[in-house]
């Protein structure tokens, strides 16, 4: 059984997101089990602070020996900030995936995406 | 493997090197005059290692003792078709009429090399139902490019020019790379639960018209012959589509059944497969493609012909205005294209048919011994290649890697492992109908063992943990491979674990 | 049947263990309509020696085959050490699969791991992958890559006048599809060079931003080494990825390498490295990058690691970036190396080892030179309209021939023919060339003083005779 935080939000492509310091900003990462699916990841690539998505645009991808998963944005919105060290070295995606692995921020602009968002529970039955 | 007596590793080609010490035999000079030293010139001089001829010989045939291959044990991977390369195919291969013939040469004086391929194509054709066979593709997956390109033009040339091409979720990868580098958008084709294609579902996804074709796998990937095939293609051309079918499964079907009778438009040959032309670690292979009359004019050029004015004769044709072009310069793989005549040859008609029967037979033979051992994907009688997952394993804590590392403990390299990507933990065994029985009950057996070993408590720690054990290597890190991505040998200061002096 | 040992009883065995009363039984899935219902039209087997002395036929009618040759533009007739063939002709290796479980294939894993790096030392960039299919294709890839590290999906490249029209043509086949269109990037006439001073004049002053890559060839197909210089100026006014075409590898024993000119990328065609002509194939591409652009980079790759025990291995990395993985985003469809043509080139290169690989070269120089000075000399004498291309040349040479003479090529590739000689290959000239054509000759370490002299014999007869 992966694990799941209960103080998350969560989306069908395994990915988590926490709210952030301010109201329209969140922390994006990959949940545990996409990082037991994916093996000992061996590289990161993030999209440049300041670009622009929307929900579902692929944003960037993590690699493993056996497969390459995309990383997509949850929420449409700016890129305000990324996670320099993890890029640099991204062990930590399979051992803390829920805490210092995040991935980026995001300034959020349409904040009725959220309601889309799967709860804890929802994720739960993804996640099998 | 191997002998133990001699060093089971040796050290790299930089490391042995020495200065001074040289292998190669070269006239000293010709007396020509001497030529002014380039104005810019390589600034140092390429640090290519120097060593003698021993040295080299020693360096890899100790090279040669590490590597699993057919000449030394079973290769029971599926969709690989590793069969035994007959060694009658060098011997014609290397004749120096063949080897020394440069590519430009005039048509006149190569006489020989046309009538050879003239020979190959006809017969390619004839075994596949195809109308014409192209030789040029390098490989299977420059064959499979050839196709979707003639496909594309086709459809181009019709007016009709579509964005879509259909694959299955069970299709080998380079299907759907293919696809986006002919600037097709790929549409997924869901497995069903029977493994086969679902005609109401491509009826479904063809009805827009934007569909220009479907590349289909015949046999498909679980080993299954798709019985509605000619149905699958009269529906397509229906929709005003092509068909291409992969042809990495064409051995079950030597002398059975033709792709081409079922209404495929085109399908590229893995001549390292299904033709004996051999792997050499990698490649290279040897990826004709055959067409339907409907493809002919978009045939990449030269095309081989007789000439017109004189029918003994034979040429290269540049002059064919729909090609798609050249895949590949010059004509393609030459060098093996004379491998698999002469094993098409040697074969001949009541041969092709041994073949098939005999890897339809021994794929049954496995199935029938193993499926009670291993849960069978797909249950009911395969064609040259039978598909199990891990699933009864998995329980018990041990997954499709863990039997694969662990046979090759047992003298088996493993089964192709994790593909198709639909069935979870697949292993996927294709022994081949030149192994006689004997060898495969051995791999059976094998087998067996694991899969009792596997149903033992603590399995994983008393039999799986660690595997290989029993060869020179144990098990190789590959993550570590991936961060530290050390390309060549300029990289390393220091090496761990390298070969020590002595070993060299 | 010495390939198919499956007996009748055994045949019989398996039925009965599988159910069936017959074959007919087991491909039942097979609809009647599509069974073939007799053996296929060909011939039924051959023995062995039958075989031989069919193909043995066939080879002998190969007329070209024990006749001196001069035929260059992409394929040369080197030769090599005898050993290369012992070697490879090992079943370990001619008979392995692709190294999927390097555990037990290390030796083919670390032959290419060792290819890599003298390749990467060739080329003269920091990684070198583990071969496509050749020369042509490579230059292809290479393209797709430009076009993936300036994330540029359409736009438009530039290949130098003096690029072989085969590689051109391979180039215009995977282009299309994808919208990306070449240009020319026109010689100057009277040098047959390139230069980006010219280029900027061409693209009359403006800054185009589509510009995806440049392609360099170099030696060109008239024989000529092209200046690295020109294609980094080049690119980088065009902030273009620069791709360096090296025709011939061993004309880097003498020359610069692109990677001393800090090109992007290189590629080259691998064939005189160890690798028979054999009528065209199987051949080698050679593809070497920075390590930084390495995860744009297609093909195998070999790294090195270590297995459990710590010791030293090897094995396949980075294949998230190809096609099995990655499926329709992936950097290339290719599947396979080159592998077994990668070894002869590794044999070769390890046999060569430094000196020799610098002598192959300055033999083959040597030769061209010798010819290109008798050339010169005898048209000097009895053919003032036909000009020998002069300037830094390798092992290629070439003539330029006016109107006036458009039928002697034709005229001596016959005459040659009758003395047992393939007197060059026909070539075109760049657009803006007051010639009609060209005939470019090839020269190797194989050639010795008195061919070439038999050669300027028969060039001399002809003009001659041409003359009457």
């Amino acid at each position: 059984m992966s694990e799941i935080k209960k103080d998350l939000l969560y989306t069908k492509d395994h990915e988590w997101v926490r709210k952030g310091d301010s109201v329209t900003s969140v922390v994006v990462g990959i949940t545990d089990f996409a990082q037991a699916a994916l093996g000992d990841v061996t590289f990161l690539q993030l999209p440049p602070v300041g670009t622009v998505f929307k929900r579902h645009d692929i944003v960037g991808s993590v690699e493993s020996v056996k497969a390459v998963s995309d990383i997509f944005a949850p929420l449409s919105g700016t890129v305000s900030k990324i996670n320099e060290t993890l890029v640099a070295d991204p062990a930590p995606l399979n051992t803390d995936p829920f805490g210092t692995a995040w991935l980026f921020e995001l300034e959020v602009t349409n904040e009725n995406e959220f309601k889309d968002l799967l709860t804890p529970d929802a994720y739960a039955t993804v996640a099998q | 493997m191997g002998s133990t007596q001699w060093p089971l590793r040796t050290a790299l080609l930089s490391e042995i090197s020495r200065e001074g010490h040289e292998a190669f035999s070269l006239p000293k000079n010709r007396a020509f005059p001497e030529v002014p030293q380039p104005k810019k010139g390589r600034k140092a001089r390429a640090a290519l290692p120097e060593l003698s001829e021993l040295e080299v010989v020693r360096h890899f045939t100790l090279l040669s003792q590490l590597n699993y291959s057919i000449d030394g044990g079973m290769y029971p991977l599926g969709s690989c078709t590793m069969k035994y390369n007959p060694r009658i195919n060098e011997h014609t291969a290397s004749m120096p009429e063949f080897v020394h013939l440069h590519p430009r040469t005039p048509d006149h004086l190569v006489q020989g090399a046309l009538e050879l391929m003239y020979n190959l194509e006809n017969a390619l054709a004839e075994i596949s139902g195809f109308s014409r066979v192209t030789l040029q593709p390098a490989a299977g997956a420059q064959g499979e490019y050839a196709g979707i390109r003639m496909i594309r033009a086709c459809l181009q040339a019709r007016g009709n020019a579509r964005r879509k091409i259909l694959i299955p979720e069970s299709a080998h990868g380079t299907n759907g790379a293919t696809a986006a580098i002919c600037g097709y958008e790929v549409v997924n084709i869901p497995a069903q639960v029977n493994g086969l294609t679902n005609l109401a579902q491509i009826e479904q996804l063809t009805r827009e018209g934007d569909v220009a074709g479907i590349m289909i796998t015949n046999p498909n990937t679980l080993g299954l012959f798709e019985g509605d095939i000619k149905k699958l293609c009269d529906l397509i051309h229906e929709r005003e589509g092509l068909v291409y079918c992969d042809g990495a499964n064409l051995n079950a079907m030597l002398g059975i059944t033709r792709p081409g009778d079922a209404g495929v438009d085109v399908m590229h040959f893995n001549m390292h497969k299904t033709f004996t032309t051999p792997h050499g670690g990698g490649g290279p292979g040897c990826g004709a493609a055959g067409v339907s009359k409907t493809l002919i004019p978009f045939l990449p050029y030269p095309t081989v012909e007789k000439s017109p004015a004189n029918s003994e004769l034979f040429m290269l044709d540049n002059n064919r205005p729909q090609s798609i072009g050249k895949v590949k310069d010059y004509f393609g793989h030459f060098l093996m294209m004379v491998r698999a005549y002469t094993y098409i040859t040697e074969l001949g008609n009541d041969g092709i048919r041994k073949v098939g029967e005999d890897a339809v037979l021994l794929a049954n033979y496995v199935r029938m011994r193993l499926k009670d051992h291993y849960q069978i994907a797909f249950d009911q009688a395969c064609m040259h290649e039978v598909v199990f997952t891990d699933k009864k394993q998995n329980a018990n804590g041990v997954k499709t890697l863990d039997i694969a590392k662990r046979l090759i403990d047992l003298g088996f390299h493993p089964p192709t492992v994790y593909f198709p990507l639909i069935v979870p933990g697949a292993l996927m065994i294709e022994p081949t109908e030149t192994e006689c029985l004997d060898t495969v009950e051995k791999f059976c057996k094998a087998m067996i063992q694991i899969a009792e070993e596997a149903k033992e408590p603590d399995a994983f720690q008393r039999h799986f943990a660690n595997t290989p054990k029993e060869m020179p290597y144990a098990r190789i890190n590959e993550t570590k491979a991936a961060k530290d991505l050390i390309l060549n040998w300029k990289d390393l200061s220091h090496s761990p674990g390298g070969p020590s002096q002595d070993n060299r | 049947m010495r390939y198919l040992p499956l007996t009748e009883a055994e045949k019989q065995n398996i039925l009965g263990l599988c159910g069936v009363g017959s074959f007919q039984e087991l491909v039942s899935s097979i609809p009647e309509e599509l069974q073939l219902k007799g053996l296929l039209d060909l011939e039924p087997g051959l023995s062995e020696m039958e075989i031989i002395g069919r193909i043995s036929k066939l080879a002998k009618k190969n007329k070209a085959a024990g006749m001196v040759s001069y035929l260059g533009q992409g394929a040369y007739d080197h030769s090599w050490p005898v050993v290369i063939d012992q070697i490879t002709n090992r079943g370990e290796f001619l008979t392995a699969y692709t190294p999927y479980q390097p555990e037990v294939a290390q030796g083919t894993l670390q032959a290419i791991f060792e290819f890599q790096s003298m390749i990467a030392e060739i080329l003269g960039l920091e990684v070198a992958n583990a071969s496509l299919y050749d020369g042509s294709t490579a230059v292809v890839e290479a393209v797709l890559m430009a076009s993936r590290i300036q994330a540029k999906k359409t736009g438009r490249i530039l290949v130098s006048e003096g690029t072989y029209p085969h590689v051109m043509e391979v180039l215009r086949t995977y282009l299309t599809p994808l919208g990306i269109s070449i240009e020319t990037w026109v010689s100057d006439p009277s040098t047959l060079l390139v230069s980006a001073s010219a280029l900027e004049k061409q693209l009359g002053g403006s800054q185009p931003t589509d510009i995806i890559g440049i392609v360099l060839q170099s030696p060109n197909r008239f024989g000529l080494v092209e200046d690295w210089a020109e294609l980094k100026f080049a690119s980088q006014n065009l902030k273009a990825t620069s791709i360096g075409f090296v025709s011939h590898p061993h004309a880097l024993a003498l020359f610069e390498s692109p990677g001393e000119a800090d090109i992007d990328l290189a590629v080259s065609e691998g064939q005189s490295l160890g690798i028979p002509v054999g009528f065209g194939g199987p051949y080698l591409g050679l593809f070497a990058c920075r390590k930084k652009d390495v995860r744009q980079m297609p093909g195998r790759l070999v790294g090195l690691t270590e297995d459990a025990n710590r010791q030293r291995a090897f094995c396949i990395t980075l294949s998230t970036r190809e096609q099995h993985i990655r499926r329709e985003r992936a950097t290339s469809n290719i599947c396979s190396n080159q592998s077994l043509m990668a070894l002869r080139a590794t044999v070769y290169l390890s046999l060569m080892g430094r000196e020799g690989f610098r002598r192959v070269a300055e033999l083959s120089r040597a030769a061209a030179h010798y010819a290109r000075q008798g050339l010169k000399a005898l048209l000097n004498k009895e053919a003032r309209d036909l000009v020998v291309v002069e300037g830094e040349a390798f092992n290629e040479i070439s003539i330029l021939v006016p109107s006036k003479y458009a039928l002697w090529p034709e005229t001596l590739q016959a005459a040659a023919e009758s003395q047992n000689i393939l007197a060059g290959l026909s070539i075109d000239v760049p657009r803006a060339s007051s010639f009609v054509s060209g005939l470019a000759f090839a020269f190797t370490e194989k050639h010795e003083k008195k061919d070439i002299d038999d050669l300027l014999r028969v060039v001399e007869l002809t003009l001659k005779k041409f003359h009457k």
